[in-house]
Parts: C-alpha cells; sequence; structure tokens
C-alpha cells in the first residue's frame, strides 16, 4: 500500500464546485477509473482521501492537495493518466507523486488577486498600495456572527508585490494558510478598500491560489 | 469577465447552475439540426433525482443531429439576479436562452408543478398560451403522471405525449423535424403530430358545458383531431433504451445514485393509486439485462449506490435472482443495493441481508389506513398480523425506527377508522417491548415509531376518481383527534398541510375552464407551490372566485358513474368498466385480489396484444 499525493487544479466553472462536492466528485472519479483507493472501516466504509484546507468557492487553483492510498503497486503515471481521464472541466490532475513534506508543513498560500474596475489604475494606485502592505501594522475590523474584533493582518503575508497589468491591478501575496491561522486573501481587498479610495464600489477581483509554500516559503511538494 | 460569472458569485450553490457535469453531452451547433430542451419544472436538485428525465435526456441525444439540453427552475436568489440583469433563462449544457431551442419537453410530475411551468416559459421569454406562440417559438410538449388529465393547463402546451416516451418521443421529435424541414406551418405541423399515435394536441378540441358546469361534449374541430388518444407503451422491456450513462451532478441532489429501472406496472390494485393505473400492462426486464445495464452504469458514473426502481420493486418475479446476481460484484466493487419501498406483506430478513446492509435510517412502510375495513375500501391487503411481524422481523434486524404512511379523508372513513392509525402505532409499539421481553433483541436506544398522515387526494384513472375529497374542516378535526389520542414519546404523528391537498384535488381531476384560473395565480405571485414556505393558498381562492369557479365543484363534488369526465378521451388501457366495478367493490369494503392470483380483466393487456406478465 503507497501514500500518494495528487496535485490538481480547480479553474474555469469547476469554481463554483463546493469543498463537500469536491472530495464527492474526488471519490466517483477515482471509482470510475478503476485505480483502487483504501476505504475506511467501520459500519459506513467509504474511500480514505484527505484534502488540504479547503479552497474559499469562487477562487481558482493551480495548487491543490488530495492524499489518498493505493492498494494496487502501480505506476504513479497511469495512475495520473487514469484519474485526469476521469475528472469533469475544469479539474486536472498535474502529478501524483509519493509524499515527502507532511501536509502539517504547508504554512503559505501565493495567491495573485486580479482587479478590475470602472476607472482605470494609476502607477500612483500601486505606489499606494504597497505602501499601505509595508507599513508597521494593518488594520482590519473582523465580522463574525457575534462580534467585531480588530485584526492586524501585516504579519499573516509573508510576500506581497503589486503591479499594473493593462488596465487591471495584479496583487501576488503569499498570506498565512495552515492549522494555526488562516488568513482568507479577501482580507487584502478590504484593507485597500477601507484604508484608501482606490477602488469604487463596482471592482471585480478574482482570485488564483498559484502555489502551496511550507513555512520557508518554498514551493510545497 | 462574463456576464453569468458576475451572477454565480452571488447566488447560493451557484454548482447547479453550471452544467458541465461528468457525463453530460455537449455536441457541435454545426452538426446539430434539431434542438430539445428538457424543463423540469422544479430545482435542480429535484429534476436531477427524476428517472425519467435521464431516460428522454439520453435516448434524444442518441438520434443523429438532435441535441438534448437540461432546463431547471432557478431558485428565488437566481431568479432575482436574472431579472435584474435582464438576462432570460437559459439550458445548462449550451448556456442558451431557450427561444433558441425546436421544441421544449415538460415533464409534469405533480399538479403543484403546473405554475412552475408558466414561470420557466415567461423567465425563457415565450408566451404562455399556445396560440400567442408565433412561428419562430418552440413547440412546447407535455408529458408524465399529469398528462393524462392535461385540460387545466390545455392551453399552455402545443401537444400532449401520451405514453411511455423512449420510442414516441423521438419519433414525435423526428416528425417535427420533418415538418421543420418541409418548411410546413406552425399550424401544419401541429396537425402532422395529431395523426401520431398517442399526441394529443389540445387546439384541435372544444369542450361544451352543462348548465350545472359538468361537461357536455367535446368536438374535433381539425380532421386530423382524433375522438380517442390511445397511451403509448413499450412491449419489450429488455430490448427497450436504457441509459448506459447517467450525468453525476456536482451538489447534493435528493437522490444521487445509480438507478435500475425492474419493471413497469403493478399488481396490487390499491384503489387510490393512479400509478399501478397509468402504467400497466405489467412488463418486467430481464435479470440479464438488468446485470448488464447496473454494470454500464456504474462503470460511466463511479456512484456508489444502486437503487431498483418500480412501484413495488419487492413484486419482481425474480427479484432474488437479481439481487444476488447484482451482489455477486457489488459487494466487493463497494456498491451498495437498495429498495425505494417495501411491502408490509413480503418484507424478510432474507430480503434485508442482501439489501441495505449499513442498518442507518428507518425503514418504511405504508399501511395507508388505520382499520382493516379501511384498508379493504382501499384495497390495501395488508393485515395488522402482517404488520406485526414485519415490524418485529424488523426490529430484529437492528432497525429501531419504524415510519409508517396512512392518508386520511378517503372514501366511506369514519372517525373510528382515523382512530385507528394512533393504535396501529401503539400495537407496533407493543410488539416492540414484546421481542424485548421474548428475548428476541435488546433496548439498544430505544424505539422511534413515526406516523406519517397524508391527505387524500381522489386522482383521474382510479376507481376513486368519482369521489369527494373530504372537506378542510373535516380534515382539520380528523387531525386534531388523532393527534390527541397519541400519548407516547417514542410515536410521533406528522400531518401534510390540507390547504396544498385541497388544491393539487382542485387541479387533479380539473377541466379546461381552471386553465385561467392558473395563469391568474401565476400571474399573481404563485409558483413553486408545492414548497410550504412558497405555497399562497389565499391567492389561489381569489383566483378561482375571480374566475367564477369553486373549489368544492372540483375537490369534494361526488361525480355520476355516468358524468362525462375531462380525460375520458383518453384510452390507457385499463377500461372503465373495470373502474367502476372496483368503485362499487369498495363500497362494500369488497377486496380485490393480486393481478397474479387472478387476472381482473382491467383491459390493459389490449395495448400489448393481449399480453401482460401478471396473466402468466
Amino acid at each position: 500500500m503507497q501514500k500518494v499525493r495528487i496535485y490538481f487544479t480547480k479553474t474555469g466553472r469547476a469554481k463554483y464546485i463546493s469543498h463537500l462536492d469536491l472530495m464527492r466528485t474526488f471519490m466517483r472519479a477515482i471509482k470510475r477509473s478503476g485505480v483502487k483507493i483504501k476505504y475506511t472501516e467501520g459500519f459506513n466504509p467509504h474511500p480514505h482521501m484527505v484534502f488540504g484546507n479547503p479552497l474559499s468557492l469562487g477562487y481558482e487553483s493551480i495548487a491543490e492537495i488530495c492524499e489518498v492510498k493505493l492498494i494496487d503497486d502501480v505506476a504513479l503515471k497511469d495512475v495520473k493518466d487514469a484519474i485526469n481521464a476521469q475528472m469533469p472541466e475544469g479539474i486536472e490532475i498535474r502529478d501524483v507523486l509519493p509524499i515527502k513534506k507532511e501536509l502539517k508543513q504547508i504554512g503559505y498560500c501565493r495567491y495573485r488577486i486580479t482587479i478590475e474596475d470602472k476607472n482605470a489604475f494609476s502607477d500612483n494606485d500601486v505606489k499606494s498600495i504597497v505602501g499601505l502592505f509595508s507599513g508597521d501594522k494593518l488594520e482590519i475590523v473582523k465580522k463574525s456572527k457575534s462580534s467585531e474584533k480588530t485584526m492586524d493582518i501585516l504579519p499573516l503575508i509573508a510576500e506581497f508585490d503589486c503591479a499594473l497589468q493593462e488596465d487591471k491591478l495584479v496583487i501576488t501575496a503569499a498570506v498565512s494558510f495552515n492549522t494555526n491561522i488562516s488568513l482568507n486573501p479577501d482580507h487584502i481587498l478590504k484593507a485597500i478598500a477601507e484604508k484608501t479610495d482606490i477602488l469604487s464600489d463596482e471592482y471585480y477581483a478574482t482570485f488564483l491560489k498559484v502555489a502551496t509554500l511550507d513555512y520557508e516559503l518554498n514551493d510545497f511538494r | 469577465m462574463d456576464k453569468l460569472d458576475l451572477l454565480l458569485r452571488s447566488v447560493q450553490k451557484p454548482a447547479r447552475y453550471i452544467g458541465n457535469e461528468v457525463n453530460s453531452i455537449h455536441k457541435n451547433k454545426a452538426d446539430v439540426d434539431f434542438r430539445m430542451a428538457m424543463c423540469f419544472p422544479d430545482v435542480y436538485e429535484v429534476g436531477m433525482s427524476h428517472l425519467g428525465l435521464k431516460i428522454l435526456y439520453g435516448v434524444i441525444n442518441e438520434i443523429d443531429g438532435m441535441w438534448c439540453e437540461r432546463v431547471f427552475c432557478p431558485h428565488d436568489d437566481m431568479e432575482q439576479k436574472l431579472k435584474d440583469n435582464a438576462m432570460p433563462l437559459f439550458a445548462l449544457e449550451s448556456g442558451d436562452p431557450i427561444t433558441h431551442f425546436d421544441a421544449l419537453g415538460f415533464t409534469l410530475q405533480t399538479e403543484m408543478s403546473f405554475t412552475n411551468v408558466l414561470n420557466i416559459l415567461e423567465l425563457g421569454h415565450i408566451p404562455l398560451k399556445s396560440e400567442d406562440r408565433g412561428e419562430d417559438m418552440p413547440f412546447v410538449i407535455g408529458g408524465g403522471p399529469c398528462a393524462y388529465n392535461p385540460e387545466p393547463v390545455h392551453s399552455f402546451f402545443d401537444m400532449f405525449n401520451l405514453g411511455e416516451g423512449e420510442e414516441m418521443l423521438p419519433n414525435l421529435l423526428i416528425k417535427i423535424r420533418e415538418c421543420k424541414k418541409k418548411g410546413l406551418s406552425r399550424l401544419d405541423t401541429l396537425k402532422e403530430c395529431a395523426k401520431l399515435d398517442g399526441i394529443y394536441v389540445p387546439s384541435f378540441y372544444e369542450v361544451d358545458y352543462n348548465d350545472d358546469g359538468t361537461i357536455k361534449g367535446r368536438r374535433t374541430l381539425v380532421p386530423e383531431a382524433k375522438d380517442t388518444i390511445t397511451k403509448q407503451v413499450v412491449k419489450d422491456l429488455s430490448a427497450m433504451y436504457y441509459p448506459d450513462k447517467f450525468i453525476v451532478p456536482f451538489c447534493e441532489v435528493v437522490h444521487d445514485r445509480a438507478m435500475l429501472e425492474v419493471f413497469r406496472g403493478c399488481t396490487r390494485g390499491c384503489r387510490f393509486c393512479q400509478a399501478g393505473q397509468l402504467y400497466r400492462p405489467i412488463r418486467e426486464k430481464s435479470v440479464e439485462a438488468l446485470n448488464e445495464q447496473a454494470k454500464k452504469l456504474i462503470s460511466t458514473t463511479g456512484y456508489e449506490e444502486m437503487s431498483l426502481t418500480s412501484l413495488s420493486t419487492s413484486d419482481y418475479t425474480r427479484l432474488f435472482e437479481l439481487i444476488d446476481m447484482l451482489n455477486s460484484w457489488c459487494e466487493k466493487d463497494m456498491i451498495s443495493l437498495s429498495l425505494p419501498s417495501l411491502r408490509v406483506d413480503n418484507f424478510s430478513m432474507e430480503l434485508m441481508d442482501r439489501v441495505q446492509k449499513v442498518r442507518k435510517g428507518g425503514l418504511t412502510f405504508a399501511p395507508e389506513a388505520g382499520s382493516q375495513r379501511m384498508r379493504d375500501i382501499i384495497n390495501k391487503n395488508v393485515t395488522e398480523e402482517q404488520l406485526r411481524n414485519t415490524c418485529r422481523i424488523a426490529f430484529k434486524g437492528g432497525w429501531h425506527t419504524i415510519k409508517l404512511y396512512f392518508m386520511m379523508g378517503l372514501p366511506y372513513e369514519t372517525e373510528e377508522d382515523v382512530m385507528g392509525i394512533g393504535k396501529l402505532g401503539y400495537t407496533v409499539l407493543e410488539e416492540y417491548f414484546k421481542g424485548i421481553r421474548e428475548g428476541e433483541y435488546t433496548k439498544d436506544g430505544g424505539v422511534n415509531i413515526r406516523l406519517s398522515v397524508a391527505c387524500f387526494i381522489p386522482k383521474p384513472f382510479t376507481p376513486f376518481q368519482w369521489v369527494g375529497q373530504d372537506t378542510k374542516e373535516n380534515l382539520r378535526k380528523k387531525q386534531i383527534a388523532l393527534k390527541g389520542s397519541v400519548h407516547s414519546k417514542k410515536i410521533t404523528v406528522h400531518y401534510h398541510d390540507s390547504d396544498i391537498s385541497v388544491l393539487e384535488a382542485v387541479l387533479a381531476r380539473g377541466d379546461r375552464r381552471l386553465a385561467p384560473v392558473i395563469e391568474t395565480a401565476f400571474k399573481n405571485g404563485c409558483k413553486m407551490d408545492n414548497w410550504d414556505d412558497h405555497f399562497k393558498y389565499d391567492v389561489w381562492l381569489d383566483a378561482l372566485e375571480q374566475h367564477g369557479l369553486s373549489k368544492e365543484f372540483y375537490a369534494n363534488r361526488v361525480r355520476d358513474f355516468d358524468e362525462i369526465l375531462p380525460w375520458d378521451f383518453i384510452d390507457i388501457g385499463v377500461s372503465k368498466a373495470h373502474l367502476v366495478r372496483e368503485a362499487k367493490k369498495s363500497m362494500e369494503a369488497a377486496t380485490t385480489a393480486d393481478c397474479r392470483t387472478r387476472c381482473q380483466g382491467c383491459g390493459a393487456d389490449k395495448l400489448c396484444g393481449g399480453y401482460c406478465h401478471a396473466k402468466g
């Protein structure tokens, strides 16, 4: 029995598939592929699959992870091809590899946030944003059902870059993403909206997770 | 950024609007000369659970040059977004508005979906009435159980497909395509379709009424219109088309599993049941064909559960043989089998050991009535002893939750009959404790008996099509009395809303004069009538009043045997004489045996040249 990690993408319309839906999709795709994986024991056996932390609904990603235990001794490339052939559009298996780093070594996630708005952005806007994220602290109000808390999000951002791409703003940031604390990259946008007047009410942003990183900001593989 | 993306980000569970599910079919428009949209008049989660839709989707897509797509009712939030953004309702596969299609097919599973049909048409920018549709509009086709009394919705449909769709729907669509190629007008196309067996074009008929509101007669308006429309059936189920793939939804739907249709028709003859009459004569699929279909479905879907579907699966004559053959490969592939319904009179551990191996949830049985007299009147041939034995087997088998389905407001019912429901609950409870005393099982978490009581609704083409529904006031009185008679914490009593039942009774045996009522109710905000939080009883009552009609006339009135009923022009095989015989027997609480014991001569066999599997 071999524990392997499946690296996959979730893009296009597949970004609207919820995490639970995704688990079901994988379960059935693997079943159709004929690749045999370990099931749980007990009264109600189901396939044993471990996913990385869930991606927010509506976000795309090229760096998603799922771990399974293969029962047969098969070439991992064949496993990748067989499962990939059963995936719906928008979910693509990039690799099936043996496990080196454990899931608990995941520390950060790198996101690319693309923003468009009714007015064009300027170099000054880029400067303001970079400035906002290179200060001592950056507090935002985090609202939950029961309370409101202020939170300094700067310590949770390990990398930050902002650039103009034609009429769009592109922010690349590595945010905390682990079992201790995770920062939803949406808060970056909220901070910009609250602390500057760069964004109008009608801005439109897309989120793409481009990499999963360990605590040293190296690629998590 | 496309417009749909903007909408999808702001609605609940957007996965139900994106299409592109595994096994959904995408064709190149350049290779397609006829486009069909199967419109299920309810939300995605309900429509995607429906076997009929899967079958028709598959069989139409098999036709060269034809592309069938799916349309469902949007949930409220999505509907509002579509309207706010002036976006018409679209089909899931192509994303094209429904006006781009040659034909729209609606499957009418319940009368409470009628306003949803209108909603889909309106959201799709298609005129609600057949007579208002121009030459460029799709043909609107209706089918399903409610199509057997199509009259209340006659003005909204261009035609109805009366019969089993696997063979007749492709024939109909091929005919429409032929007419389109010949450049025939809409009217001439309808005339060509009217010539086909089982196709009903309502605009070719006129109905006249007596002063008392009953039907005086029907007239045909064109020579192509037949006086009688005969239901079409498929004779050989084993050779019949069955999909080898099901679309696998991304999100959770009501029934998310592989389904095998095992046989059609029902031999029990319960007098309240419309489906049991509509799907006669009895035809079974062979075990070998079912096994092959099962293997294909599982390999293309990856489902981990498979249900054996039919009106009364445990009556399939080769049931154990089938289950054993399926289990020979299902067990090791981790696929569990299930039966959607169980009968009180043939429940056994031999059966349960083979299906539903995971003892989760409860078991459901349907005694339907609280007293033996009442069960004899409705011909539900189940005794109290059978119920006790069955529940005992269930308790022994590890199920400690039992759900029992009943109806109230049945014909010739007395209060004593209704109180019998509560008594049966106690009888089952007694049986549970008896089993513990006799050492057959231990308490282990206790027992839960749930009595679920619906309001009886008389339906067309049943022996009860002439009786009146009990009044709302009587139904409420009985509900309160019943609930008051049950004191045990281990027995719970649940009701169905009697307002919805009253409306269903009005529409089920309605005539053409209800069509404007339905339109008015819809225009005043009625839709999703099956959902408690949407149903607007007062708006419906207002609509009836506005058109000078009464709910009592349709729901509560007793009809004479010689009254012309709105659906008399349809021949479903089962004869009226048979229904009258059964109706008269019910008045004496006389029972009729299962067809397999003795053929009752219902007449449905004539549809298959004298063949019915029950005749042996």
